[in-house]
């Protein structure tokens, strides 16, 4: 046994030396280093490596990775960027801040990625950048989030832009914008297109929906405000916590109110639950706006057994011709890819294309200082309208540049454009005359 | 006066009527000493590989939760399915005095250490009035409620996207470097929870905590004050999960309680634990590694790791000696690898 013993530790103590050894002739002190003038990458041959990465059992990362394979199979074959191939790492999170963490590092360091796409969760997309920023200074690459409309990111850009430079946001809509734009957009539905002047506002209880309910001192104002600014009449005001389910008393407190409009300002939580309570209760006749998620996404209209009818929604996966790429990247999204372009979808394939546009424009695939600098005033024709990013605070150029169609429910169970009026492909109709 | 005594396989340091003994047989060293060698040495071979060098880091985390997880499972009796309460208070304590009151994250530790052990004493009379299926439920419900309050306190917390920025714990002007410190700093909070847990099991609250788990009414009539020590046993593992938390803050820079109080993250523990063997905390090394490992590898094969991992982890647990675990199987082959200590129930 003592024998035994001794060998072992000999052998550990060997591995120990040798590896002690080899380490200290690989060793370097920080002022050894290699100095080097701004953000420049070392060449690296083969093919352009872009990263992606998502919660591969959600819906949205499944259809945002299909989205991103293929874009880079339509540079591929369009000869790639800069005549390179683009090569597209695609790894699963599995929505766990640790494996985010893990897999953001093994892309920048062991796969050398010129560029990361992060499409789930805001939360993973903050970790990220995060270790992004700690790796940017020794190991140049860019940053992207697809998914996700919280303001962390581009806050992040905004308060210290040499530390978070890398990092751009593209979605449809950042909280910010939000107020910003899609405040101006309802105002003017529920003024002109529908007519009415008495809204109530439904939160759901999220970091996203918190500029809006409670407004950023200083900085914007509550979207009841900006509302009853604008001339409408606030009624009604409850936020709903995420887990919810029971909806019923807040559907009859919203009909008592005396509501024209009910505002949901929701997108995550269970909104089939939601839609069904609503049909059933007083409130039935009064018409809802979702600002997005399920109730934008055709399953909706089986999951609620047609309750759905009525119900308006700011969604994506309408067919409607907004640019030339919209119905051919729909069409192809669901024929080749076998996924529906559900939110994050648009904005990954986007994301790729306007990246493409700045190498291109740039003319670099190594000096990242000019890449984004070039992503920071490009421009380029997406599915949903114009693709570019704020010089300043690196999000993509919102509404009227970048489009989320209004869509409404009809009788033969499909969505249909009512807003904005160029998209518009039928016209807005009550609850109680679209059941008649 | 001190006085050094040798024995055959130990050596005893008597001081007036106190007696200090340390375990010098070398069969009971080797393995200790073989594995924190092999933990040593890690880094130097895959510093190339800074993804697995996170992963394994992050199972190093994983054990340094179970092993006072399990400290307090055989302590207090019963089952806690909420250890991940502590990890979210520390983090939170920690992450929000490091970003609004500018703390250092020494500073922060003295307060996770301080948040953590009081918010553990408030609550530690559930041991008392709950056991069962009723302290399981209690301790379920409580990270879960404090998930609510960090949507509700959104300005605070920053809901669903959690705090970020923190300052870190170290910074060697290399990233690379920062990551292998990181990675000895989670081995060494790793080896030293258990040698603490150890040493506690060993020692006379080590016979009480048997005692309590045996049987609390026994116990009690055997002159244990069973719920000191049911305060103390759900107490002070609670603080070195808190710990864990607040490594965390200063290691990823982000901190979310929804990725680490929700009931999948406890899952995770309560299945290291027994896949380990929560009959003895050496078990949560091999039972962290074996999951982290497993889980990452599975990754690689696509979605079909969502249903494989969940299915390798239940055959796992059932081919195992219940209680046993993975270090259980070992021990049992080796019994004279290790010094015999007191046993405890093991279903």
């Amino acid at each position: 046994m003592k024998k035994r013993f001794c060998l072992i530790s000999a052998v550990m103590v060997l591995i120990l030396t040798f590896t002690m050894t080899s380490s200290v002739y690989a060793f370097k002190w920080p002022w050894e280093r290699d100095e080097k003038v701004g953000n420049v990458r070392e060449m690296v041959e083969g093919p352009i490596k872009i990263g992606f990465m998502g919660n591969l059992s959600s819906p949205f990362s499944l259809s945002s990775r299909g989205a991103a394979q293929m874009a880079v199979d339509e540079m591929n074959a369009a000869g790639g960027i800069m005549g390179k191939q683009v090569e597209l790492i695609i790894e699963d999170t599995k929505g766990e801040i640790p494996k985010c963490v893990e897999i953001y590092k093994k892309l920048v360091m062991v796969d050398k990625v010129l560029a990361v796409i992060i499409a789930e969760k805001v939360e993973m997309s903050a970790a990220g950048m995060e270790i992004g920023a700690e790796l940017f200074p020794e190991f140049p690459h860019l940053f992207f989030s697809t998914i996700g409309s919280g303001d962390v990111i581009w806050h992040r850009v905004r308060d210290n832009y040499d530390k978070y430079k890398f990092g751009f946001q593209t979605y449809y809509a950042i909280s910010t914008h939000y107020l910003e734009k899609f405040s101006g957009m309802f105002t003017d539905i529920y003024k002109n297109t529908m007519g009415v002047k008495k809204v109530a506002l439904i939160y759901e209880d999220m970091e996203w929906t918190q500029p809006l309910r409670k407004g950023i001192p200083g900085v914007s104002p509550r979207l009841a405000e900006v509302y009853e600014k604008a001339g409408l009449e606030v009624v009604y005001e409850t936020t709903l916590s995420l887990d919810q389910k029971m909806f019923n008393s807040v559907f009859e407190e919203v009909a008592a109110s005396g509501a024209d409009v009910i505002d949901c300002v929701i997108g995550y939580i269970d909104q089939a639950s939601f839609i069904k309570q609503w049909e059933q209760s007083s409130a039935r006749d009064t018409q809802w706006i979702i600002w997005g998620g399920l109730a934008g996404m055709p399953p909706i209209w089986k999951m609620t057994g047609g309750k759905v009818l009525g119900g308006m929604v700011g969604s994506s996966m309408v067919a409607v011709n907004i640019t030339p790429k919209t119905i051919p990247f729909m069409v192809n999204l669901y024929t080749k890819y076998k996924v529906g372009p559900i939110f994050g979808s648009h904005t990954t394939y986007d994301t790729l294309f306007g990246f493409k546009k700045a190498l291109e424009t740039g003319k670099t695939l190594v000096d990242v200082d000019t890449i984004i600098k070039s992503l920071e005033t490009i421009e380029e024709v997406a599915v949903l309208g114009t693709i570019g990013w704020n010089a300043e605070k690196h999000y993509n150029l919102p509404s009227p540049k970048y489009v989320t169609p209004i869509v409404q429910w009809k009788k033969d169970g499909k969505m249909y454009v009512i807003y904005p009026e160029q998209y518009q492909q039928k016209p807005y109709e009550s609850p109680v005359n679209i059941r008649k | 006066m001190v006085s050094f005594e040798l024995k055959r396989d130990r050596l005893l340091m008597r001081w007036k009527q106190q007696k200090f003994e340390w375990i010098i047989e070398p069969r009971y060293w080797r393995n200790p000493i073989l594995w924190s060698l092999l933990l040593m040495v890690v880094p130097f071979f895959i510093t190339g590989y800074p993804n697995i060098l996170t992963m394994i880091t992050m199972a190093n985390l994983y054990a340094a939760i179970a092993i006072p997880l399990a400290l307090q499972m055989t302590g207090t009796g019963r089952l806690n399915f909420g250890p991940q309460l502590y990890l979210g208070l520390g983090g939170y304590t920690s992450a929000l005095l490091n970003l609004h009151m500018g703390f250092s994250p020494f500073f922060t530790l003295i307060a996770t250490i301080l948040i953590c052990g009081g918010v553990s004493l408030l609550l530690s009379p559930i041991t008392w009035i709950a056991k069962g299926l009723y302290f399981s439920l209690i301790t379920l419900i409580l990270p879960l409620a404090f998930l609510d309050l960090t949507f509700i306190y959104g300005d605070l917390f920053r809901g669903e996207v959690g705090l970020m920025g923190m300052s870190p714990m170290i910074s060697l002007g290399r990233v690379t470097w920062n990551y292998v410190a990181y990675y000895y700093l989670s081995v060494f909070m790793m080896l030293i929870f258990l040698f603490v847990a150890e040493k506690i099991s060993q020692s006379r609250f080590g016979i009480t905590m048997a005692a309590i788990n045996e049987n609390e009414d026994v116990a009690l009539m055997m002159g244990v004050n069973v719920n000191k020590y049911k305060v103390f046993y759900y107490v002070f593992p609670s603080i070195m999960i808190g710990i864990v938390g607040w490594f965390i803050v200063h290691t990823f820079r982000t901190f979310a309680g929804i990725t680490y109080l929700p009931l999948d993250f406890m899952l995770k523990m309560l299945i290291i634990v027994m896949i380990g063997g929560r009959a003895s905390v050496y078990g949560m090394i091999p039972g962290a590694y074996f999951v982290c490992f497993l889980e990452d590898s599975l990754r690689s094969l696509g979605t079909v790791n969502y249903f494989l991992f969940p299915i390798i982890l239940i055959i796992v647990l059932v081919a195992l000696p219940r209680g046993e675990g993975i270090y259980g199987l070992y021990h049992k082959r080796h019994p004279r690898d290790y010094f015999p200590v007191m046993r405890v129930r093991r279903e």
